[in-house]
């Protein structure tokens, strides 16, 4: 099965095709969905394309040792689009290869530089940014190797990866100040409501992960998550919550603290109602 | 945020006692109030420090009447209006529910919210020996220790790679401030050691010898000099200085839980091999 296609397994180990050490051509696309706070590129145009002049200098360029580069997307984070870019373990600095890539690329393409004894790395996920909790999963089984080796494989997963809803529900304590009460008392009311949509779809897809679906999107991690979690509690706040977000949305300026102070409330119930689950 | 305004350590302490007495009406379902950070620990930088490092441990009984919890919040949100009129940098402090079995925070925060030299207790209980984490084994801020690596490399970059950079000046400075606010802080933790911002400098430089602990206090140092004092060429020169320093730091953190014997166990708390995860096919 060639890495770009999709699989339909209900459930998949590992990289989705070949073993390290083979190559793969560069070209077809990413499929990517635009995180609500980037103007990052989705998958048109295609990413390798878009990626081409960095492969290019790849190319021409063997002192740099790339052995791998593989490409992802990371919907729920910002950029959406990532490549990943395995250097050997004997390289030197980075630093050339990302000025190479050209700021174009950087500014829309997380572009990662690792040696590939390095890459252990990736397999903790960042308590900073719970968006990509599922990072490791997204490289090994829908990544796209634009140039080199397939080391997909080689990326590492959390053997037990419990507590990852506990985690997130520690790192509200992030939310609460600086989204909640930091646009509350400024009443940037629908800011705070877009913040803490964003929140509620990141808690989702996190749940989501500690019950092994990894492939989610912010579109539907909703419908995903009550059709998991068969709860209904959550069930309706999730409704009233979309409700009342589009009410705040249209408020008129100093109109809205009713509606904000009662989607903070439902945030809160959302928490506690999470909470049961978190092993 | 920086002010730069006149003041000293004494409004500090005037506004955390205002917001004490601005919460002191909830006193029936506010368990505690817990102070943290530079005010704490009297290192305080007048008109750089940020107001206000508290946590306000709420009663779960908050949570079960949304009339109670709309009385709150309204006391929450005045005590931040009351705090950011006060000119001084200012962030919201945080909430959570004390829950039966206490309140669970971040890594990072943890030994800062319950040691007692590096806390203290505002109001209501002290219910610090009833703070945990969920991340005891470190692996969250391992995490975004190792993602702040890779970020920081990212970031450089796209500075470097800048087509006006001596329009930059203030953006390269305001990155590096970021970087010396929270990487070393961060190496301490993935180190498995607690160290204050404060202080990150120093322990990180007794549990990696190899790390050039005198640079670091140099981008320490210029957290509070604006961008145009500094002459052309020197923010980017800095910046390659952090963006080594950032690659030496990651690979002296490895280094050292090897050292410490945490190596193997690590590598255990990986797997290469195919996990079971499920693809749910829902679009």
């Amino acid at each position: 099965m060639s890495p770009l296609q999709r699989s339909d397994h209900s459930q998949i180990g590992g990289a989705v095709a070949e073993r390290p050490g083979t190559h793969a051509p560069v070209g077809a696309t990413i499929p990517a969905k635009p995180s609500p706070f980037s103007d990052a590129p989705s998958s048109d145009p295609d990413l390798s394309t878009f990626l081409a002049p960095l492969i290019r200098h790849i190319e021409m360029n063997p002192e740099r040792e790339v052995q791998s580069v593989v490409a992802f997307c990371l919907p729920f984070c910002d950029p959406v689009n990532a490549a990943l870019v395995v250097l050997s373990d004997t390289a030197s600095d980075p630093m050339p290869l990302l000025l190479a890539a050209g700021s174009e690329i950087l500014a829309k393409v997380d572009v990662m530089c690792l040696r590939k004894s390095e890459l252990y790395q990736l397999a903790f996920p960042n308590s900073h940014d719970p968006g990509s909790f599922a990072m490791p999963y997204w490289i090994r089984n829908q990544g796209q190797v634009l140039w080199g080796l397939d080391l997909r494989s080689a990326v590492p997963t959390l053997r037990h990866p419990l507590r990852l809803l506990a985690n997130h529900l520690d790192a509200t304590y992030f939310s609460r100040n600086l989204l909640v009460l930091n646009h509350l008392h400024t009443e940037r009311y629908a800011v705070m409501e877009a913040r803490v949509r964003h929140e509620r779809t990141l808690l989702m897809s996190t749940a989501l992960l500690e019950r092994g679906i990894w492939r989610v999107y912010p579109d539907s991690v909703a419908a995903q998550f009550c059709e998991v979690y068969d709860d209904a509690f959550l069930r309706d706040n999730i409704a009233e919550a979309e409700v009342l977000a589009r009410h705040i949305r249209t408020a008129a300026a100093g109109e809205g603290k009713a509606m904000a102070y009662r989607y903070v409330w439902l945030f809160e119930q959302f928490l506690e109602g999470l909470l049961k689950y978190s092993t | 945020m920086e002010t730069g305004c006149m003041t000293d350590f004494s409004d500090y302490n005037r506004y955390v006692d205002r917001f004490v007495k601005t919460m002191s009406p909830l006193e029936d379902v506010v368990c505690s109030i817990i102070l943290f950070g530079s005010v704490v620990h009297g290192t305080v930088r007048p008109g750089y420090s940020d107001l206000l490092d508290a946590m306000v441990l709420l009663d779960p009984a908050v949570l079960r009447s949304e009339q109670i919890f709309y009385r709150v919040l309204d006391f929450m949100v005045e005590a931040c209006k009351d705090l950011s009129a006060s000119g001084l940098p200012f962030h919201p402090f945080g909430y959570s529910i004390l829950e039966k079995s206490g309140y669970t925070c971040p890594a990072n925060l943890l030994l800062g919210l319950t040691l007692p030299q590096l806390s203290k207790v505002l109001g209501g209980a002290d219910v610090r020996s009833r703070v945990q984490t969920n991340d005891s084994n470190l692996h969250f801020v391992r995490g975004w220790f190792y993602a702040s690596r890779r970020m920081t490399q990212r970031r450089a970059a796209l500075l470097l790679a800048s087509a006006d950079r001596q329009n930059d000046a203030n953006r390269i400075i305001r990155a590096i401030c970021k970087w010396i606010k929270t990487v070393p802080q961060l190496a301490c933790l993935a180190c498995n050691k607690f160290a204050d911002r404060s202080e990150a400098i120093s322990t990180i430089a007794e549990l990696c010898p190899e790390i050039d602990a005198a640079q670091l206090r140099i981008f320490f140092e210029i957290r509070e000099q604006p961008g145009e004092t500094f002459s052309p060429g020197e923010p980017l020169r800095l910046l390659q200085k952090v963006r080594e320093m950032n690659e030496s730091l990651a690979a002296a953190v490895t280094d050292r839980m090897k050292r410490a014997g945490e190596w193997d166990q690590l590598q255990d708390m990986v797997a290469y091999e195919p996990v079971t995860v499920a693809c749910s096919t829902m679009r």
